[in-house]
C-alpha cells in the first residue's frame, strides 16, 4: 500500500494549524518526504486540544518552525522547510509556487484562502483546500480549467449592522456588543477604527467619549497621580454617561416604536453607589471557567466596567502613548475582553435583551471558528487520499470521481458524501482570465508598456483598461483616456514591481472582447542559498539524526 | 494561569461547539482500545486530544516494522516493546490534564482476557474495537449487548473504511438537526401570543406601523381573516397566491385608512413605508410554517418506547439505572403528560428567528416567547415531580433543577432514544430470526452486482457500498482458514495478535494472488448461499480486489475512519447530537459512502 512514487513529490502547506497538523502527520506516515511548511502563527493554548504536533512547552513558538521539528524526529529522513511568514509575501512567486507538486491549504480566512488560490491557478499547480466548522467541513481540489476554483462561488461577506440599530435601537445581544466594540475603539483603539464608528458623532460627541491619549500623557511612561484621580472619576463618568445620562436624553426625544432604555443608576439604587467606589475598592471579575459562564450582577459588571476603563487608560497611557500606536481590540487580551463583556452586558440590561456570557461575548467579537479535533483528523485525512489519488494513476478504480469534493455534515444522516467538483464558473473573476507571465524590468514607462507589449506582444487591439489590485483595485491605464495618465512615469513609480499582477479589460463593444492578467515575474538571480532574504530565515533541512 | 483556567482556555474552541455539560459527560467517561491498529490509534488521539479522563489500550502485540509504517504514534526506540505500552506513552501527553493512573496500557491478548477475566471490560463506559477480524468482534458483540457499554467497530481494509456502532439504549437530549424543530405556534396562538396579535391588527395600527409589524403577528392575523372567510385554518398549496393577495389587500387598505386620518402633528410618515411592506415578503417565504405542526416522529418513537418501558418495567423511575438514563425518561413521562394536557403541543423554545421589525414590537414578541417557554418549563418541572419516588425520609430520589427541566423542554422537538442492533458481520455463530431479516435486508440493497465493478458504483447508489460487508466477512473466514488476509504473503510468522500487519502484504507472487482469488471466490460464493446474498458479488472483481487489499491498513484511510470514530464516540458519550446508526462503510478510491441501518 505504500507508494515509493511519493517520496519524491513535493507538497506546500499552507497552515500549520488544526488542518494543517493532520495533513502534515498524514502526508509523512503515507510516505511523502519532501515537505514545505509555511504559517505566520504562534501556538496558543487553545490549539492544544486538536493540533498535536504541538504541546504546552512549545507555548508562543512558530507553528511552521515546530511542527517541522517534531515531524523530522519521527522522520529523520524528510526534507521539510519551514517558514514563519506571510504566504502573501512577495518572495513567494510564481517561481516558488512552480517548484511544487501540489498545494494543500488548511487555512481559516478567505483573504489568504484566495491568494494562494489565484497564485495556484496562475502557476497552474494543483491545490487542495481543506476546511472545518464545529464538526462539518470540506476537502475540495481546485485544478486549474477543471473545476471550480476558490473564487467560482461568492463567499458570505461579515454581517453589518445598521448605525441606528446600534446606536438607539438594539434588540439582540450582538448589537450590544457591537456598540461596545465600538466604545473601545473609540477610547483606545487606532484612528483608523474610528472610521465610520458609529459613536464618534463629530461635534456632538460628548467631551467624555474622546480618544484617551486626548485626556492627558504619560510623561516618560509614567502617569502622574493627579492624571490617575482624573482618570478614575473619567471612568464613572463614562459609566453614568453611556448607561444612564445619556439614555435619559434618548428616552425623552422617543419615538413611540422604540423602547424605553433602564438607566443603570435607577436599577443600582441602593446597591452601589459608584462614585465612593476607589481604584483600592473595585475589582474586576477573574478571567475563570466559572466566570466565563456566569451570570453577574449589576454591581459586578459596574465595577468591572469602571476598574477595565481605568486600567485600560493607564495601559494605554504607559505603552501605547499616541494614539497611532494603540492597537486594535484583540480578543485574546483579557482586560480588553472584560471591558467589552461588562459594557455590552451593562447595555443589555438597559434594553432589556438577553445577556449572553463572557464566553459568548469572546465568541462574537473574536469571529471564533469553533475547530474539533475529530473532524480535523477527517478533514486532513480526505485531502491526503485525495492527493495521493491524484498523483498515482496505478489503481484499477481510478476515475473522474477521484478528484472529490467531500462534505462532512452531523445532520443530514449520510455523515460524509462525495461527489464530482464542480466546472468552473465562466464568469469567475480569477479562473476564468488567460495569465501571462511577463517578465519586463518595471522600470520602463507606461507607454512603452502599453505600446510594445500590450498592443506589440500580446496582440490586444482597440480599446482596454489596465489596473492592478494590490493593495487595493485602482486603475493604471484606461486608453479612451489616455491623456489622463502618466505615460512617462516609469511602471515602478506607479506601484508595479515583481509579483504585482495587472489586470487587462477589454470594453464590450469590440467583438471578441479579452480579459486576462499579466502576471510581473521577473528573471530570478542566480540561485543562490536563501540567506540572502533578509527576515525570518526558512530553517532548512536538518542533517540525519545523531545516534 | 491556575489548572482550571488553563482547562477553560484548552477546550475553548470545542467547547463552542457542544457545550460545558457535554464536555463534562465526556471527560467523566473511561475509553478502551482493543488493538492498537493505525485507525484505532488515530481514533483514541482525537478522544485524548477532546479531553477524556480515562483511556485503557488492551493489546499483546509488539511493535513491528510494519507499524513504524502506517502508525505515526510509534518511533523507531519502540521496536520490540509493548504496543500498548508505546501508543499510550506518545498519546497520554496529548491531554494536560490527565491523572498519571488514568493512562493505562494492558500487554495482554484482549480476547484472552475477555474469555478468562470479562469483569476487566465491566468499567468501561465505551470499547473501541480497531481492526481486528470479525470473530474477536463478535465476542465483543456478545459480550456488550446486556450492558450499557457502548461498542464501535472501526477496520481499515486497504481502501475501506468500516465503522459500526452499538448500545442498547442512547437516549439524545438534543440531536441538533438542522434545520432545528420549530413550532411558532402561528395556527393555534396561546392566550397571549394571540392577544398580543390582536392589539396589532391592521385596523389598530398608525401608518406608520404597518411596515413595522413582525411577520409572524401578520400571518397570525392574516390566518384569522383567511378562517373568517373560508371557515378554514388551513391554506392549501393552490390557495397560496388567493391568500397572498387577501393579505396585500387587507394591508394596502387598511395602510390607506391609517394615511388619510394620520395626524401630521405627530410626525411625518416616512415614505420607505408604503407597500408592499416587507413583513407580508417574509410571511409568504415563511407560508409553510403557517400550518399546524405535528408531533415529530421522533417524540411519538420517544412516547412509544416510554410505553413499552412502563408496560415492562410498571414504572417509569429505576433506581438500578444510570442517573442520566433515570432523569432522561423521567423528562420524557413529564413531556408526554405535558403534551396530553395541552392538545398535542410540545412546550415552546424561546427561540424566534431576525425579522423585519421595529424593535418594540420585535421586543414584545420575544418577551411573550420567551414568558410562555418559561411557563411551559416550569409545568413540565411540577409533572416530573410524580414520576420520582421519595426516599424513607420524605426526600425525592433525584433533585430537578428548574434549569434542566428548561433545557430539555426548550428542545422538546429534538429529544429521541434509539434502540441499536447488534453489529452485524455474516460471521455470527449463531443465526437468529432477526438476522435473517436483516440478511434480506442487505441483499436487497447489494442488488446485482454487474461484470464491470466500474458500473456498479457508478450508479451511485450508496448502498451499493454494503457489498463490502460479505466481502470483509469472506476474507476473515479466509484468514481462519489460512491463518492470513487474502493476498498477504505466506509467511510463518503471522500472529494472532497482529492482525492487521500489512508487512505479509509486501509481496506476493502472481501464481498466489490469483489462487487466494479463486479461493476467496469460493468462500464469498458459500457465504452468499447461506446468507441469501446475490452470487454475483462472488463472480464479480470486487473479489480480486479485496485480494488486492490484502488486509493491510493505509494511513490516510485510518486517518478518516479514526476521525470518524472519535466523533461518533463523542457523539454517544455526550447524549448530545444524532450518531451513525448503525454502520458506515467508505471506499476511498470512489470515494463513495454508505451510511445506514444493517
Amino acid at each position: 500500500m505504500f507508494n515509493a512514487s511519493l517520496t519524491h513529490k513535493r507538497i506546500f502547506v499552507v497552515g500549520a494549524g488544526g488542518i494543517g497538523c493532520e495533513v502534515l502527520k498524514t502526508l509523512a506516515a503515507s510516505g511523502f518526504r519532501h515537505l514545505t511548511i509555511i504559517d505566520l502563527d504562534t501556538i496558543d493554548v487553545s490549539n492544544l486540544n486538536r493540533q498535536f504536533l504541538f504541546r504546552k512547552e512549545h507555548i508562543g513558538q512558530s507553528k511552521a518552525h515546530v511542527s517541522r521539528s517534531v515531524l523530522l524526529e519521527r522522520y529523520p529522513d524528510a526534507h521539510i522547510i519551514s517558514y514563519q511568514e506571510n504566504v502573501k509575501s512577495p518572495r513567494f512567486n510564481l517561481q516558488f509556487y512552480q517548484q511544487f507538486d501540489c498545494v494543500i491549504c488548511g487555512l481559516d480566512n478567505v483573504d489568504t484562502r484566495r491568494h494562494v488560490n489565484r497564485m495556484c491557478i496562475i502557476s497552474g499547480v494543483p491545490l487542495i483546500d481543506g476546511g472545518t466548522a464545529g464538526l462539518t467541513g470540506q476537502s475540495k481540489p481546485v485544478l486549474k480549467g477543471k473545476t471550480e476554483c476558490f473564487d467560482c462561488t461568492v463567499h458570505a461577506a461579515p454581517t453589518h449592522y445598521a448605525v441606528c440599530t446600534i446606536r438607539a435601537s438594539p434588540t439582540q445581544p450582538v448589537h450590544c456588543i457591537v456598540w461596545a466594540q465600538m466604545l473601545y475603539n473609540l477610547i483606545f483603539g487606532p484612528p483608523e477604527s474610528n472610521f465610520n464608528n458609529a459613536l464618534d458623532d463629530g461635534e456632538k460627541a460628548t467631551p467624555l467619549m474622546v480618544p484617551i491619549w486626548k485626556v492627558c500623557q504619560a510623561t516618560n511612561g509614567v502617569v502622574s497621580e493627579k492624571d490617575r484621580v482624573d482618570l478614575w472619576k473619567r471612568a464613572i463618568d463614562v459609566f453614568t454617561c453611556s448607561f444612564s445620562t445619556e439614555l435619559k436624553e434618548r428616552n425623552e426625544v422617543l419615538d413611540k416604536n422604540m423602547v424605553q432604555a433602564k438607566p443603570i443608576l435607577d436599577l443600582l439604587k441602593g446597591d452601589l453607589d459608584v462614585t465612593t467606589l476607589s481604584p483600592d475598592t473595585c475589582s474586576s471579575i477573574d478571567e475563570t471557567f466559572v466566570e466565563n459562564l456566569a451570570v453577574h450582577t449589576l454591581p459586578q459588571l459596574a465595577k468591572t466596567f469602571i476598574r477595565t476603563f481605568y486600567d485600560l487608560s493607564i495601559r494605554q497611557l504607559t505603552q501605547h502613548p499616541t494614539q497611532d500606536t494603540s492597537v486594535l481590540f484583540d480578543k485574546d487580551d483579557s482586560l480588553a475582553l472584560n471591558f467589552i463583556y461588562a459594557a455590552s452586558s451593562l447595555r443589555s440590561i438597559n434594553f432589556n435583551i438577553k445577556r449572553e456570557t463572557r464566553h459568548s461575548v469572546k465568541a462574537i467579537v473574536g469571529n471564533i471558528v469553533p475547530a474539533v479535533a475529530s473532524t480535523n483528523a477527517v478533514v486532513g485525512g480526505l485531502t491526503v487520499l485525495e492527493l495521493i489519488k491524484f498523483l498515482t494513476i496505478s489503481s484499477p478504480l481510478q476515475n473522474d470521481l477521484c478528484y472529490t469534493v467531500v462534505q462532512m455534515r452531523e445532520s443530514n444522516h449520510r455523515l460524509l458524501s462525495a461527489s464530482a467538483p464542480a466546472d468552473p464558473n465562466p464568469e469567475c473573476p480569477t479562473c476564468s482570465l488567460t495569465y501571462h507571465i511577463c517578465d519586463l524590468n518595471p522600470s520602463i514607462s507606461l507607454k512603452n508598456f502599453v505600446d510594445s507589449y500590450i498592443r506589440g506582444t500580446l496582440t490586444i487591439k482597440g480599446d482596454f483598461s489596465l489596473s492592478v489590485s494590490t493593495p487595493s483595485l485602482r486603475v493604471l491605464y484606461d486608453s479612451e483616456m489616455e491623456e489622463e495618465f502618466p505615460l512617462d512615469k516609469s511602471l515602478s513609480a506607479l506601484g508595479v514591481a515583481d509579483t504585482t499582477l495587472v489586470l487587462l479589460d477589454q470594453c464590450c463593444d469590440t467583438d471578441t472582447p479579452v480579459s486576462c492578467g499579466i502576471y510581473f515575474s521577473l528573471p530570478q538571480p542566480t540561485p543562490q542559498k536563501r540567506t540572502t532574504v533578509s527576515g525570518g530565515l526558512p530553517k532548512e533541512e536538518k542533517t540525519m539524526k545523531t545516534h | 494561569m491556575s489548572n482550571k483556567d488553563l482547562k477553560s482556555t484548552v477546550y475553548d474552541r470545542q467547547v463552542r461547539v457542544w457545550g460545558a455539560n457535554a464536555q463534562s459527560l465526556f471527560e467523566n467517561s473511561h475509553i478502551c482500545l482493543v488493538n492498537a491498529s493505525a485507525s484505532g490509534t488515530e481514533a483514541l488521539k482525537s478522544l485524548i486530544l477532546t479531553g477524556v479522563g480515562a483511556f485503557t489500550v488492551v493489546d499483546g502485540a509488539v511493535v513491528t516494522e510494519a507499524d513504524l509504517g502506517k502508525n505515526f504514534f510509534v518511533e523507531e526506540a519502540d521496536l520490540g516493546k509493548s504496543r500498548a505500552t508505546s501508543i499510550v506513552e506518545h498519546l497520554k501527553v496529548h491531554n494536560l490534564f490527565l491523572k498519571p493512573e488514568n493512562a493505562i496500557a494492558v500487554h495482554e491478548d484482549p480476547i484472552k482476557l475477555l474469555k478468562t477475566s470479562p469483569e476487566f471490560y465491566s468499567k468501561f463506559s465505551l470499547i473501541i474495537v480497531s481492526s481486528c477480524p470479525s470473530d474477536i468482534l463478535n465476542e465483543f458483540t456478545a459480550f456488550c449487548a446486556n450492558t450499557d457499554i457502548i461498542l464501535i467497530n472501526v477496520r481499515n481494509y486497504g481502501q475501506l473504511g468500516i465503522v459500526q456502532s452499538f448500545v442498547k439504549e442512547q437516549c439524545i437530549f438534543d440531536s441538533r438537526i438542522t434545520p432545528p424543530f420549530t413550532d411558532f405556534r402561528i395556527s393555534n396562538p396561546w392566550k397571549e401570543l394571540r392577544d398580543l396579535a390582536e392589539s396589532l391588527q391592521p385596523e389598530k395600527l398608525d401608518a406608520s406601523d404597518h411596515g413595522r409589524m413582525p411577520w409572524l403577528v401578520l400571518m397570525i392575523n392574516a390566518l384569522d381573516l383567511w378562517e373568517k372567510q373560508k371557515g378554514k385554518r388551513t391554506i392549501s398549496y393552490q390557495e397560496r397566491k388567493e391568500f397572498e393577495e387577501m393579505t396585500t389587500q387587507w394591508q394596502k387598505a387598511e395602510y390607506e385608512k391609517a394615511v388619510a386620518s394620520h395626524d401630521p402633528s405627530k410626525g411625518n410618515l416616512d415614505f420607505q413605508f408604503s407597500p408592499p411592506f416587507e413583513n407580508l415578503d417574509e410571511g409568504m417565504r415563511n407560508i409553510h410554517r403557517l400550518a399546524k405542526v405535528e408531533l415529530p416522529d421522533e417524540t411519538t418513537h420517544l412516547f412509544r418506547l416510554l410505553e413499552e418501558r412502563e408496560a415492562r418495567m410498571k414504572t417509569v423511575f429505576d433506581p438500578q439505572e444510570p442517573e442520566l438514563r433515570q432523569r432522561f425518561w423521567v423528562l420524557t413521562a413529564a413531556l408526554r403528560d405535558f403534551v396530553k394536557a395541552n392538545n398535542g403541543l410540545l412546550p415552546v423554545s424561546p427561540t424566534i428567528p431576525d425579522m423585519v421589525s421595529s424593535s418594540l414590537f420585535y421586543g414584545k414578541l420575544r418577551q411573550t416567547f420567551a414568558a410562555k417557554a418559561n411557563a411551559d418549563a416550569q409545568q413540565m418541572l411540577e409533572l416530573t415531580s410524580a414520576y420520582i419516588p421519595a426516599t424513607g425520609t420524605g426526600e425525592p430520589l433525584l433533585v430537578m433543577t428548574f434549569e434542566e427541566v428548561y433545557n430539555f423542554s426548550t428542545k422538546a422537538g429534538m429529544t429521541l432514544c434509539l434502540n441499536y442492533a447488534p453489529i452485524l458481520t455474516l460471521t455470527e455463530k449463531t443465526e437468529s430470526e432477526a438476522n435473517a431479516a436483516r440478511h434480506s435486508n442487505l441483499a436487497t440493497m447489494i442488488g446485482e452486482v454487474p461484470d464491470q465493478v466500474m458500473d456498479y458504483f457508478s450508479l451511485y447508489e450508496p448502498e451499493h457500498n454494503a457489498v463490502w460487508i460479505p466481502l470483509v466477512a469472506a476474507a476473515d473466514i479466509f484468514r481462519q482458514r489460512h491463518n492470513r488476509f487474502p493476498g498477504q504473503a505466506n509467511s510463518g510468522d503471522v500472529v494472532s495478535e497482529a492482525v492487521d500487519n500489512p508487512r505479509h502484504a509486501a509481496v506476493v507472487s502472481k501464481e498466489d494472488f490469483e489462487k487466494d482469488v479463486e479461493d476467496l471466490r469460493t468462500i464469498v460464493q458459500e457465504l452468499c448461499k447461506q446468507k441469501g446474498l446475490s452470487l454475483s458479488i462472488a463472480s464479480s472483481d470486487l473479489v480480486r480486489e479485496t485480494v488486492r487489499f490484502a488486509g493491510g491498513e493505509l494511513h490516510s484511510v485510518s486517518a478518516i475512519v479514526g476521525g470518524v470514530v472519535a466523533q461518533e464516540a463523542f457523539k454517544l458519550l455526550s447524549h448530545l447530537f444524532l450518531p451513525l446508526d448503525n454502520t458506515f462503510v467508505y471506499n476511498g478510491l470512489p470515494g463513495v459512502v454508505f451510511t445506514g441501518k444493517l
